[in-house]
């Protein structure tokens, strides 16, 4: 079997289901359409502007958290974990920070900034910010301590060692929790935008869908946000396998 | 017994440490350095130009003593003092996990060059001084653009050891350089270092258990795994011209391997080692 054929092997069988399932009207007609159904209303709204604003501002917004998360994360990770007595220090911190769901520290983002754009930015970039860290910092905290040793003997300055060694270093815990940081921002990011009036958002798409009892508008957007994280996703794996080969 | 003038070791060895040598001759000093549960108190004094191998079996602190002396180790008690300065020269060091000391972004030219970093030489001085280390390792300059995970395993040690002695290092430190090289590598290595050696002056200090290695050092410390009061730490067990060292292992490959037995074999050489290491001394 090729390639190409394994790889539709799956969606080939949630579509059957989904099929199965909407003819024989589980768990609910009212939630879920029959593919038929759906790729109407999808043809319909794809053609109108609004969906693609909804989309873009969702993909703004989770971008605009990975922009401040990635500099401002492996910078910390960096710092906390190019010394395994500092990272061993600070991760019991850090898991007790991890267990904690993002979106529930929105509310005080809420407080803090007022009802606006700026929370949540601030409470989807601070998620992604920790994911970041935590990454690079256990990257640079299970490195092989020879390579830093080496770097140490060669007598290279700090910020010679910050160039040639920390910033490679960081590369794959920064990769990996950019993908990770990804799926959390796209969560944190369309949550609040169905917790707080967003004008434009799959999120605020999605609550508008719900109440409007447009299951296959709903539908959509479920599957336009998945095609966000999974286009994301994928250009970050590609540049890892591309560049990235320690 | 006594009469070694520049090693002594602790924890039972029976070895003292006379002083023969003065502390301001001396370029690697141990004074009863230790480090809990690799190394028992080893006190030992090398003079520039020195060239010791340290032998015995796996455990036994070797690696442990050269990680002491490169600075990436702290003695638990005791002390350390490597006297280097600018004039001198730096340090070298050669790991025995070379894979890892290897830094993967980064060129095989790049990896070898990573020690001229900090001496800002003009270009042509810093591909003299690359070339010549490539010399001392017989380098195919064929991969020297490659990146260091895409070479042989026995390639990459040869970059370890270009590393080491690029920037003209005052104490070369090489934990079992050959190891993974075939015979001939290693036949052409050896002589190649060897020469580069006594070019040079430098000091050597060479953890191996390959007895032609031998052929690079003047005298041997043979170390043996643990004592009764503390079953872990390495410790030395005699200082001896190179000729009894290879007596003294070919005894150890034979069978002989216990720490007691080796101890016992060597205490009636080292009086005569120490002899000899008198008259050598400078």
């Amino acid at each position: 079997m090729s390639r190409l054929r394994r790889s539709l092997l799956v969606p080939a069988l949630l579509i059957g289901a989904w099929t199965l399932a909407a003819l024989a009207g589980w768990p609910s007609r009212r939630a879920m359409p029959t593919p038929s159904a759906f790729l109407g209303a999808a043809a319909h709204e794809l053609v109108q502007a609004r969906v693609w604003l909804d989309l873009l501002a969702t993909l703004g917004r989770v971008l605009g958290a990975l922009a401040i998360a990635v500099p401002l994360g492996g910078l910390l990770g960096i710092a906390l974990g190019r010394r395994r007595a500092t990272w061993r220090a600070v991760e019991p911190s850090l898991d007790f920070l991890r267990a904690i769901p993002p979106i529930l520290t929105f509310p005080l983002f809420l407080l803090a900034l007022g009802y606006g754009e700026a929370s949540r930015l601030a409470c989807t970039a601070s998620a992604a910010t920790g994911l970041v860290m935590l990454h690079v910092g256990l990257g640079l905290a299970r490195a092989p301590k020879e390579r830093a040793e080496t770097v140490a003997l060669a007598g290279l300055s700090a910020r010679e060692t910050f160039l040639v060694l920390h910033v490679y270093e960081a590369l794959p815990g920064l990769l990996t929790g950019a993908r990770v940081a990804l799926a959390a921002a796209l969560v944190v990011s369309v949550v609040s935008e169905m917790l707080v009036g967003a004008e434009h958002g799959l999120g605020a798409r999605a609550l508008d869908a719900m109440l409007a009892y447009r299951a296959e508008l709903l539908w959509l957007v479920i599957a336009l946000a998945g095609a966000i994280g999974w286009a994301l996703s994928g250009a970050l794996a590609a540049i890892e396998r591309r560049w990235l080969d320690w | 017994m006594g009469g070694n003038p520049a090693v002594s070791a602790g924890g039972g060895s029976g070895l003292d440490a006379l002083g023969a040598l003065g502390a301001l001759d001396a370029l690697v000093e141990l004074t009863d350095a230790r480090v809990d549960a690799q190394l028992g108190p080893v006190s030992i004094r090398v003079a520039a130009g020195e060239r010791i191998a340290l032998v015995g079996r796996n455990g036994s602190g070797k690696s442990t003593l050269l990680r002491l002396v490169a600075g990436l180790a702290s003695p638990s008690s005791g002390r350390v003092r490597v006297r280097l300065d600018r004039a001198r020269g730096p340090l070298g060091y050669a790991p025995q996990a070379f894979r890892a000391s290897l830094l993967p972004w980064l060129s095989v030219r790049e990896n070898v060059a990573l020690p001229l970093r900090a001496e800002r030489l003009a270009p042509s001085e810093h591909a003299r001084r690359v070339d010549r280390a490539l010399d001392v390792v017989a380098l195919d300059r064929a991969l020297l653009s490659r990146r260091p995970q895409t070479l042989s395993g026995g390639e990459q040690p040869l970059v370890v050891l270009a590393r080491a002695v690029v920037a003209r290092p005052a104490v070369l430190l090489l934990d079992e350089p050959c190891s993974a090289l075939d015979a001939v590598a290693r036949g052409t290595v050896r002589r190649a270092l060897g020469a580069w050696l006594a070019a040079s002056g430098a000091t050597l200090l060479l953890v191996t258990h390959d007895l032609d290695d031998l052929a690079l050092v003047e005298r041997a410390l043979v170390f043996a795994k643990g004592t009764s009061t503390e079953p872990g730490a390495g410790r030395v067990v005699a200082d001896v011209p190179v000729a009894q060292a290879r007596a003294q292992i070919a005894r150890l490959a034979a069978g002989a391997e216990d720490a007691e037995d080796a101890e016992d074999a060597t205490s009636a050489e080292s009086g005569r080692g120490a002899e000899a290491h008198v008259a050598a001394a400078p």
